[in-house]
């Protein structure tokens, strides 16, 4: 029984290239799809949001920053 | 000149491109300011050519007529999503690499560390504070403190701690305007007395605001649990704590690799007698 489990990779149900891309989805697409998720939702933002908002803000003095306000 | 202090001297310069605003004492008003500075730049200092991203975040959280249930589909949620996903993405990529690298307010904290050899420990728990000032000072207090329902607040942060907005803002502008039109009270004192205290802190400790006190740092550090970009300490380390000597921010990388205090500055990396310290991105094994 156990011969014919390492003889015949397709027992556990995969495939030897999912096998091989399991770490991979652990190691890295966790990561890379929250960054690209990130990195989407900032380009939405400027595109479909206020951007001027931060302009406003920003382009004019702060008070608060300088302890004022 | 060391590589990181070369990135850090040219970050430092790209963010104050407007030198003009020394002269005049007035702030740049460009279109570049619709955009965030990766790291902490007070965007009332007058040479400052981008936003700063911890002021973008409260000054839209505080905005009147802002409200968590108004999330879906609102213009001032979708411009808050701007920042946080310039900010996340950064973190997912490199965690708080740019405190180290990018950083104007850490790089002058790093300078003042240099006068003295010795440095006074901080405790690892006072590290908890940074999520603190982040959940409180930026996020809570500007959505939550309004002075009647569908008012705007204020960014707490930048009013109350904010050591960066004094010092790159605050002063030079109270020079230039010499009490003519504004008043300094107990806010301006307070607020002069903390950066001061915090520059004497970065004389006797290594990077104290960015371990205690700096909320981009805490936001960091918890994209860095997800970032592309890590550390790695391999078993021929001898925890001699010769990195830990060498690290701004005292790190005991051999503990804790993935630690959310590190920021990842590298020097460790060289620093290693036993060659046990690597950084590099996520591998596929």
């Amino acid at each position: 029984m156990v011969r014919q489990r390492i003889a015949n990779p397709s027992f556990s149900g995969s495939t030897p290239l999912a096998a091989s891309s399991s770490p991979w989805r652990r190691a890295i697409l966790l990561p890379l799809l929250l960054m690209i998720l990130a990195a989407a939702a900032c380009a939405a933002g400027y595109l479909l949001g206020d951007p001027s908002a931060i302009l406003r803000k920003a382009a004019s003095v702060c008070l608060e920053c300088i302890g004022i306000g | 000149m060391r590589p990181r202090s070369a990135v850090q001297t040219v970050s430092a310069i790209l963010g104050n491109l407007y030198l003009e605003g020394w002269l005049k004492g007035a702030v740049y008003a460009g279109g570049s300011k619709a955009f965030c500075f990766p790291g902490l730049h007070c965007y009332s200092c007058p040479s400052s050519v981008l936003a700063c991203p911890v002021g973008a975040l409260q000054s839209i959280l505080a905005a009147p007529g802002f409200a968590p249930g108004l999330m879906a589909g609102e213009r001032g949620s979708l411009t808050l999503l701007a920042v946080l996903g310039f900010l996340l993405a950064i973190g997912f990529l490199a965690g708080r690499a740019p405190c180290a690298w990018l950083c104007p307010f850490g790089f002058l904290q790093d300078l003042l560390a240099r006068l003295r050899r010795r440095h006074a420990p901080i405790p690892e728990a006072w590290g908890a504070a940074r999520f603190a000032v982040l959940a409180v000072f930026v996020i809570a207090l500007p959505l939550a403190l309004r002075p009647f329902p569908g008012a705007g607040g204020d960014p707490w942060f930048c009013k109350a701690v904010c050591p960066a907005g004094t010092m790159e803002a605050g002063w030079p502008l109270m020079a230039f305007d010499g009490g003519a039109t504004l008043q300094p009270g107990f806010l301006f004192a307070w607020k002069s007395a903390l950066a001061v205290a915090i520059l004497a802190w970065s004389v006797a400790s290594r990077r104290p605001f960015c371990r205690v006190l700096c909320p981009l740092g805490a936001l960091w550090s918890l994209a860095g649990r997800f970032s592309l970009r890590r550390m790695s300490v391999s078993d021929r380390c001898v925890s001699c704590g010769r990195c830990r000597t060498v690290c701004p921010v005292e790190h005991e990388i051999w503990r804790r690799p993935r630690s959310q205090d590190c920021i990842r500055c590298g020097q460790c990396v060289p620093a290693c007698p036993a060659g046990a310290i690597s950084e590099g991105w996520r591998s596929t094994g």
